[in-house]
């Protein structure tokens, strides 16, 4: 079967063996080259270092810890720079680098867990209600509708009242939030591949339902699934950092980016840099999964670009 | 024409009554006991019996749902704790401050989108250093930007005081932030409006007979980037709606986004569910209008072609 798949044999006379990778692999070699490809390998390199950052918050020390020198002879926040501080301290001379990777750990934490749940629940229901048509289709997608237009971040504080704060509060937030938007591209792109010939001739050949949505359909949108995956990363983090600003997120003394931010704010007019550190890593972050989003959507050809950034 | 619209109504009355029946669930289902989570932990068993009692929470659960789509179709949204009003006089009291502020905003998005886009139609190829704005506004959060501005302008330049209470601090600033933050899906649709409308037929055949530049430009150019800039404009409403509940808690704006932040601190439900089912019938009506306003501008979408 696989031959059949394979690029003609463009390589038998190519002399240097390079082009005698078959043709689908060939994008893994020159990264670079590939349209959207520098935004891409920055964002991948952006997010990794990150993730490796936040995986080393241990090492940088207590984030709770009251340094007793912390604050200057008349009491302000060391600023950044300071020996022994490198981003200086917050009001209560607590060292703002070991509050910064902490916070950006739970940051990183609950918005990947948040993205993976929010697309999981996504392209099921997308899945589903693209390939059985009728009544149930209509059911879900109205379903659907239903969640698209309630605005993310008010509807967000609503719920957050309601089932509580916490990381896995804001997790089942942000899922019930975010998880319409992946299930109404799914649905369009697998109403798309089903009156592909090769689900027709699946159909006929009596493969279950579940089994032509799991080989044949799924795996046709795997470019279109990772590019919708780092965008709603990307929307994913606003929120939740968002949230956490508002308070209907993490919970203080637990360092997240968002909380960081509304400490920061009070102490914005003598202390800037209480602010501006945490906002920069939030920036960071949601930068990372924008680079990766826009760089694949660049490879394709796909005219219209999945993009519902900007909460 | 007419069918097209009564569709879409249809659609949006059952997108609003699945809305009502979301924020049903949230307040009289999700939580095990609603009137403990009304009066708290620490609530006494006469006063939990007694709000059981006031909102009808010892009745079966299908007669609490009647009992609440009947006051919510009948305008009555409940009852306010922390202001002390009706759900519904809190909401319109401070719904105009939001409008003016969505407004303003959508002015400085379209301004700075329709330059921005006419400038990269016209040049005919990408710019990296509107590449580079562009991922940059996408990848900033509503606050982030919100408490760049506010540094910079009320802290560096010292134009605005940071402390708010001028019109300039209080209005502009919000505005620009959620303006700013629109303006690349505006200049995406002008660029591709118009790159769309420089290669077409009818503009050859324009130029051909002979008509002059404004002429062209505005009678064949601005109505081909128009209708899609009322779609975006009619997503647009939704992204405000979420994107005011920052810019107003930063800059201190007495509008929706504040409201519903002092709902969420004073645990005021009933406040939060209805400023949800308002503002979900804002995003229904805006989305309905502007499909009806687009089928009148541009004779495609009529046809349905």
């Amino acid at each position: 079967m696989t031959s059949l798949v394979q690029a003609p044999a463009l390589g038998a006379a190519a002399p240097d063996g390079l082009d005698a990778v078959p043709l689908s692999r060939a994008p893994l070699r020159r990264p670079l080259s590939q349209p959207g490809g520098p935004m891409l390998v920055t964002g991948l390199i952006l997010l990794g270092s990150l993730i490796l950052l936040s995986l080393c918050a241990p090492l940088f020390g207590s984030p709770l810890a009251i340094d007793p020198n912390g604050l200057t002879e008349d009491g302000l926040p060391l600023p950044a720079g300071s020996p022994g501080h490198l981003l200086g301290t917050d009001v209560l001379g607590r060292d703002m680098l070991a509050r910064t990777v902490t916070g950006l750990q739970m940051t990183l934490l609950v918005g990947i867990v948040a993205n993976i749940t929010s697309l999981a629940v996504g392209i099921i229901v997308g899945l589903l209600a693209g390939y059985y048509r009728g009544w149930f289709e209509q059911v879900l997608m109205r379903i659907v509708d239903i969640f698209l237009s309630v605005p993310t971040v008010l509807s967000g504080l609503a719920i957050a009242s309601i089932i509580g704060s916490g990381p896995l509060g804001i997790i089942v937030v942000v899922t019930a939030l975010y998880w319409a938007w992946t299930a109404r591209l799914v649905h369009g792109e697998t109403a798309r591949l089903r009156s592909r010939g090769y689900v027709e001739a699946a159909k006929i050949a009596r493969v279950p339902g579940p089994v032509i949505i799991w080989r044949h359909i799924l795996p046709h949108m795997s470019s279109l699934l990772l590019n919708i995956g780092a965008l709603n990363g990307a929307a994913v983090i606003i929120v939740g950092a968002g949230l956490s600003y508002l308070g209907a997120g993490i919970q203080l003394p637990t360092p997240e980016l968002g909380a960081m931010l509304a400490e920061g704010s009070s102490s914005m007019v003598f202390a800037p840099h209480t602010l501006l550190v945490p906002l920069i890593f939030t920036f960071l972050s949601v930068l990372a999964f924008v680079l990766i989003g826009e760089g694949l959507g660049r490879r394709g050809s796909r005219k219209d670009r999945v993009s519902w950034l900007s909460v | 024409m007419a069918l097209r619209i009564g569709r879409r109504f249809l659609f949006g009355a059952i997108t609003v009554f699945g809305v009502i029946l979301l924020t049903f669930v949230l307040q009289f289902v999700v939580p095990g006991d609603p009137a403990r989570s009304i009066a708290g932990p620490r609530a006494s068993p006469e006063v939990l019996e007694e709000i059981r009692q006031q909102l009808g929470l010892d009745q079966p659960l299908l007669v609490q749902l009647g009992n609440y789509l009947g006051a919510v179709f009948t305008g009555n949204l409940g009852y306010s704790y922390s202001f002390d009003q009706p759900v519904s006089q809190v909401i319109f009291e401070r719904l105009p401050a939001t409008v003016w502020l969505a407004l303003l905003a959508f002015a400085i998005e379209l301004a700075i989108g329709a330059v921005w886009g006419s400038w990269e139609a016209m040049r005919g190829r990408r710019s990296a250093l509107l590449t580079t704005v562009n991922v940059g506004l996408l990848s900033m959060p509503t606050f982030a930007l919100g408490f760049l501005l506010l540094l910079l302008f009320g802290y560096v330049l010292q134009w605005a005081p940071i402390e708010g209470g001028t019109v300039w601090a209080n209005v502009i600033l919000p505005a620009l932030t959620l303006g700013l933050l629109g303006a690349p899906y505006y200049a995406a649709a002008v660029r591709d409006g118009m790159i769309t409308s420089l290669g077409s037929p009818y503009l050859r055949t324009a130029v051909s007979k002979g008509l002059t530049r404004p002429v062209i430009v505005r009678r064949h150019m601005v109505r081909n980037v128009t209708a899609p800039i009322i779609t975006l404009a009619g997503m647009d409403i939704a992204l405000f709606l979420s994107g005011v509940v920052f810019v107003e808690q930063i800059f201190a704006w007495p509008g929706l986004g504040q409201l519903q932040v002092v709902a969420f601190q004073n645990v005021d439900r009933p406040l939060l569910t209805g400023t949800v089912i308002i503002a979900a019938i804002a995003v229904v009506l805006f989305g309905v209008l502007t499909d009806g306003a687009r089928a009148l501008i541009d004779p495609r979408v009529r046809t349905g072609e």
